[in-house]
């Protein structure tokens, strides 16, 4: 079975009487690329924080490598190495300078291995720059760089991407693979982006007003039961006739040159053999339920007054 | 953690906040200094005259030790509000610029981390303190040469040159501890905000509270007195008595280190309990 590197046992945290995060349960796997989303004011930030010492909570327990982070802190931090929200730094010191203080933080980290973190981030050449010189993207790649300082068997990415410019993302993207396939380093990944988590990650929670909704591997989570399919076939109307007097199709209609319709996930091959022995050229079967469509669905029906309170 | 000691200082010690202590101080004495100068005579003799009368004057009374003492004044209001800058700042500034982030969430504890930056406090104000005795001994014996020291209080003193040395570098001491104490609570104020302000504003308003207060002859200040850190803050103003009360100063040294454990305790539990949203 899969080593558990980090676990939340009904990590809730209350800010008054407001439950940012209320019994939050997740696991993440060794060698996992953990997509870790929700929308904003979801309890994302949070509950980083929470796994990251910088918040206390209010309820519930962190373990990481299987020990109590309240009682093993820095034998635990040691491991992790982190980026949340965006990348700030000490504007007035050199990337290096600024690498060193943060390695000291660590123990000692050495001068090539702040190189080495600095020639992935492709800031080797600007390393003497003052950060008040950088631009976002370049802070961004720096913070990745810092997050990398100790060789971090966990590592926490809170909106990596974020103000990268399209070739920056892309890179952030495959180095995130590559730690995670060559180094086997385990990976929390917090986006917006769904594309980007969908890309990457193997694994995925969604929260929405501090609460869980859905844990587990992405493809199995997708995959679920039903899915939005698009038929494109030359005459249209036959095949939303014959379609729709089948009991396992619903939602069907005919949208430009297309028949959307909702079926379980392993009747893709029915539809498609039902369609060719009514004489009906299919041009394509596309089964498109994506993690855009799927997150919107579980997040957009609830409201936040639906969030939970303290009970005085 | 001495590494980290050492970086803490580099860093704290490249911000120009850091220095404004210092140029100020560095603009202020010289400034001073050849503004009496240029005065000439008339400044001696005006603050002498009171004196002409009933004493004979000799040798030069207006001379490098009386300039220091004169400078040292600037301990009561301008020099802690100099060293507030910086100790206000070193844990708000953090909170400002969002380092907390990366500050708190490595290896080194919470614990560690303000030790170290409450060291570097002491460090600042420290040098600040010596930067100022330097400085206004110095200059103040180019500018006014050297002789007796005329000390104007309750009673009037003339101290032999010959142990001013030695009472000028226990009174700049005595001045450090005092100093620290106005540091920590700066400290403990920039531990509970976001921005340094806050933390300067309000030890500048605490001491001059404290400060009215004490200067007060009204019964019921006299006895919140003794609770108040400002009343020991003058220790320095004892060491040009004569003779040296050492008994008085070491109680006002042990009081003010007292102050100062207790204000960092109170930093250590806070910030220990405290939700970092920066």
């Amino acid at each position: 079975m899969n080593e558990i590197v980090l676990e939340t046992k009904n990590l809730t945290k209350y800010y008054k009487k407001v439950a940012a995060v209320y019994d939050l349960n997740i696991q993440v796997f060794r060698g996992d690329v953990f997509g870790f989303l929700g929308p904003n004011g979801a309890g994302k930030s949070t509950t980083i924080r929470m796994i990251l010492s910088l918040i206390k909570p209010t309820n519930g327990k962190i373990e990481i490598f299987g020990k109590d982070l309240k009682k093993h802190r820095s034998e635990v931090l040691k491991r992790v190495g982190s980026l949340v929200e965006k990348p700030d730094f000490y504007n007035h010191l050199s990337a290096l300078d600024n690498l060193k203080f943060i390695g000291s933080l660590n123990g000692n980290v050495d001068n090539n291995k702040i190189k080495k973190v600095l020639e992935i981030a492709n800031l080797i050449d600007r390393m003497h720059d003052k950060v008040k010189n950088y631009s976002h993207g370049m802070k961004q790649r720096l913070g990745i760089a810092q997050a990398l300082l100790n060789d971090p068997e966990l590592l926490i990415l809170d909106e990596p991407t974020s103000g990268l410019d399209p070739n920056g993302m892309h890179e952030v993207r495959e180095l995130i693979k590559t730690l995670s396939s060559e180094f086997n380093t385990t990976i929390i990944l917090s986006s917006h982006l769904l594309y980007e988590v969908e890309q990457v990650a193997t694994r995925m929670a969604i929260i929405n007003l501090g609460k869980l909704i859905v844990q587990g591997k992405v493809q199995e989570i997708l995959n679920d039961e039903k899915q939005i399919i698009h038929i494109k076939v030359d005459n249209l109307q036959k095949a939303f006739e014959l379609l729709k007097n089948e009991n396992y199709v619903s939602d069907i209609k005919i949208e430009d040159v297309f028949i959307k319709l909702t079926a379980p996930n392993n009747k893709t091959s029915d539809i498609n053999e039902l369609l060719v022995k009514n004489q009906i050229k299919v041009s394509s079967i596309i089964p498109k339920r994506t993690l855009e469509d799927y997150y919107l669905e579980l997040t957009q029906n609830e409201h936040p007054k639906m969030r939970m309170k303290k009970n005085v | 953690m001495f590494r980290i000691l050492y970086l803490e200082i580099l860093k704290t010690f490249k911000k120009w906040r850091t220095y404004l202590g210092f140029l100020t101080v560095g603009i202020i004495i010289p400034l001073v200094a050849t503004a009496i100068k240029l005065s000439g005579e008339h400044l001696d003799k005006g603050i002498m005259r009171q004196f002409q009368e009933e004493f004979i004057i000799v040798g030069n009374l207006f001379n490098g030790w009386f300039f220091s003492h004169l400078i040292m004044n600037s301990l009561f209001i301008h020099i802690p509000f100099l060293i507030a800058l910086v100790a206000g700042d070193i844990l708000a500034g953090e909170a400002t610029a969002g380092t907390y982030r990366i500050l708190l969430t490595h290896y080194a504890s919470r614990t560690k981390i303000l030790i170290i930056k409450y060291i570097t406090t002491l460090f600042y104000s420290l040098l600040l303190i010596l930067f100022l005795a330097i400085l206004s001994l110095v200059i103040g014996h180019l500018f006014f040469s050297n002789g007796d020291l005329l000390i104007l209080g309750k009673e009037i003193l003339l101290l032999p040159q010959d142990e001013l040395f030695f009472r000028f570098i226990l009174s700049y001491l005595c001045a450090v501890v005092a100093m620290w104490t106005v540091a920590s609570l700066a400290f403990l104020f920039s531990s509970f905000v976001e921005n340094a302000i806050g933390p300067i504003i309000g030890t500048m308003s605490v001491l001059i509270i404290f400060l009215i207060i004490s200067e007060m002859p009204i019964e019921i200040f006299e006895n919140i007195k003794p609770y108040l850190f400002t009343t020991y803050t003058s220790v320095w103003m004892k060491v040009f008595n004569d003779p040296i009360p050492y008994s008085e100063i070491y109680n006002s040294l042990k009081y003010l280190m007292l102050y100062s454990l207790t204000f960092f305790t109170a930093t250590l539990v806070y910030f220990n309990r405290k939700d970092i949203l920066s």
